[in-house]
């Protein structure tokens, strides 16, 4: 895990101390709501539908012990005992008070975190691929890349006030857990034909009102020039992006109105005047950074374990959360888990203090003190040793953290909807929880088999339903939830924007159509193996949109 | 989405305090109540105008942010909105539980202590 250096600490401290000036100064009159918003903006604090909402940078998803118990530590002191992941891999507080927020920052700051950049019209918090370091199929750490993007794009002078807000997310492995092509930059690293590491850069991918893939516009950029090829992306997008309309101010409407073949002409052409200057990533530097990234020590294992074989032959329960929630890992021994922030009617991506504690000590004891958040609301323990695994499987059962759904009908991704946000069109979670509660049969689920379900309360697409195998959008009827479903979305490398399959749903008819749905899929597919997402793009919706809307026609 | 109220008969005034980012709503004493049931009622666009004028002046004063007129309809237990939006802001929370995940607190210390 990178640490904090002099110089990123003292601009912590020194960004928490010019806030803390600043509420003051709010609350004392000195500074009206409209000078003040966008200061606090810049801190991450939003004002949502019952209170200020605090989100905190997890910059690609990594959390240590001391992390998770601060956080842990901050939703006790400051909020109401629990905290929310999000999509881009951060943590919300639902419940914070303005004037709680200076100290709040300053207890962050002690663990290395911060608020800086998670909301405004600047580079986001960078996402990478929550398998990072751990993963079978991984090309190189996405993570050191991630880090220098973050540094890099830390309060850039020039990228400060860009038109509208810019997300970039790395991918290390070619099976993209990421989701970069729905992201302004999506970065795949890859090797060439001369073994040397670069990138694929895909440009101009997005969800919102305006779902777009992002479009390839280098196969192959070696890895020195990562930030000389992205400052020349993002001057093109800062200089022409749209102002005049936040609605069409994302690169992907500039890429979408002036054509990918002329960005990428312009870019080229920037690129031109930058490279080989102070922003080609100098070998020394690239290491320095990686090293942070370093693999743990392992211990060197046979690949097969007796305590986990035995668990498994000997324990149902465990050996279902096995065959979900645990991935193969590249040192032998070794394994991946995830921890779904899912059961069975909770809240999606919703963990309480406690369970934060919890998994701090599992990682601290068992897992080489690291846990990733998701883009998929959940955590992953990426180094646990196949021994352990029994051990932290029966920890983690008795926190309620231990459901064995992973990639299943239930495990849904949705974002806090009209129950908390002051966007959205309708609610979110208690959608999400039916349809838990429909499919909890877990015989069912594991029948049904891979199927990513995402939920959004309003076009925003903070659920990213427009990549969901079954999406839903939540919209305002005429002053009712109503709920549109989409079909056959999907963000990993063969990445696919859903298209709406018809008429919406009401809110006590969604979970019936998401059933149908289901049932369809299961009487039409060709074997049990063939997913829903394959079934849907051999037989396209029609299938779908009989059953759904026969009876109507 | 939140919507101007528009010339419906019933009103009242909402806003977020400052210090908390509470909802609030206006009261006919002239400050503000967690609980909508304390609501002034503005019977009228006009009058409704003249609540959202006064209560405004809360905005320079820096106690409240963000007023705005909530149409509501009147039931037993007092001025219940019409949106759905302003509804679940009035229940000062979501519709649904929230932290229910909370594990007995022995559980940390007991399985862990166990697994040492």
């Amino acid at each position: 895990m990178y640490r904090y250096d002099e110089f990123d600490r003292r601009f912590v401290t020194g960004r928490v101390d010019q806030f803390r000036d600043q509420v003051l100064r709010r609350l004392s009159g000195e500074l009206t709501e409209d000078q003040f918003k966008p200061l606090r903006l810049m801190n991450g604090v939003y004002l949502q539908l019952h209170a200020y909402m605090l989100r905190i940078a997890i910059p690609y998803g990594g959390l240590n012990a001391a992390r998770l118990r601060k956080l842990a530590d901050i939703a006790m002191k400051y909020d109401r005992g629990f905290g929310h992941f999000t999509t881009r891999q951060n943590l919300q507080f639902h419940w914070i008070e303005l004037k709680d927020v200076p100290q709040i920052l300053s207890d962050l700051a002690e663990v290395e975190m911060h608020a800086i950049q998670t909301s405004g019209n600047c580079i986001r918090n960078v996402s990478a691929d929550h398998f990072a370091g751990a993963a079978v199929d991984e090309i190189a750490d996405p993570r050191p890349y991630a880090e220098i993007l973050r540094q890099w794009s830390s309060l850039h002078p020039e990228f400060t006030y860009l038109p509208r807000k810019f997300k970039l997310a790395v991918s290390g492995s070619a099976h993209d857990r990421a989701a970069i092509q729905v992201h302004d930059i999506g970065l795949q690293i890859v090797r060439n034909d001369a073994g040397e590491t670069g990138f694929t850069v895909y440009v101009g991918g997005g969800l919102g009102r305006s779902p777009f893939i992002g479009k390839k516009v280098r196969d192959f950029l070696p890895e020195a020039e990562l930030l000389s090829y992205c400052e020349a992306i993002l001057r093109v997008y800062n200089m022409f992006g749209r102002r005049d309309n936040k609605y069409k101010a994302r690169i992907k409407i500039l890429i979408h109105e002036a054509g990918v073949d002329e960005i990428r002409r312009q870019v080229e052409e920037e690129y031109e005047q930058i490279r080989g200057s102070r922003l080609t990533l100098p070998k020394a530097e690239l290491d320095r950074i990686a090293a942070y990234f370093a693999a743990p020590t392992f211990e060197a294992l046979p690949d097969h374990s007796q305590a986990h074989e035995q668990a498994l032959a000997g324990d149902r329960a465990y050996a279902d959360w096995v065959e979900r929630n645990v991935s193969p890992h590249r040192q032998p021994g070794h394994a991946i888990a995830t921890i779904a922030l899912k059961a069975v009617g909770e809240v999606p991506g919703d963990i309480s203090a406690d369970q934060m504690r919890v998994v701090a000590d599992i990682a601290e004891r068992y897992g080489h003190d690291e846990v990733r958040v998701s883009h998929e609301q959940n955590l992953v323990l990426p180094h646990l040793r196949k021994d352990d695994l029994p051990q932290v499987f029966a920890i983690l059962q008795q926190a309620g953290l231990a459901s064995p759904h992973a990639g299943l009908i239930t495990d849904i991704i949705s974002c806090p909807g009209l129950d908390y946000c002051s966007l959205a069109n309708a609610r979110s979670i208690p959608v999400a929880q039916r349809i838990t509660e429909r499919f909890a049969d877990l015989k069912r689920q594991r029948d049904i088999g891979d199927l990513k379900l995402k939920i959004s309360g309003c076009i925003n697409a903070c659920g990213h339903h427009h990549v969901g195998h079954i999406g839903i959008l939540g919209v305002d009827r005429k002053g009712e939830e109503f709920y549109q479903i989409t079909l056959g979305g999907s963000g990993d490398e063969n990445c696919s924007i859903g298209g709406i399959v018809g008429k919406g749903f009401s809110s006590d008819e969604i979970v019936d159509a998401v059933e149908k749905i289901v049932d369809t899929y299961i009487a039409l597919r060709v074997s049990p193996s063939e997913s829903f997402l394959e079934a849907f793009r051999r037989v396209g919706d029609a299938p779908f949109r009989e059953a759904l809307y026969a009876e109507a026609a | 989405m939140k919507r101007a109220a528009k010339g419906h008969a019933l009103q009242v005034v909402t806003a977020n305090a400052l210090r908390s980012g509470s909802v609030v709503f206006r009261t006919i004493r002239g400050d503000w109540s967690l609980d909508i049931a304390d609501a002034a009622v503005a019977e009228t666009a006009e009058a409704g105008e003249t609540l959202l004028a006064a209560a405004t002046q809360d905005v320079a004063a820096d106690v409240v942010v963000e007023t705005y007129l909530v149409d509501v309809e009147r039931l037993e237990g007092g001025p219940r909105p019409l949106l759905l939006r302003e509804r679940i802001r009035a229940l000062r929370g979501p519709t649904i539980t929230e932290n229910r995940t909370l594990p007995p607190a022995s559980v940390e210390a007991g399985l862990l202590k166990a697994a040492c």
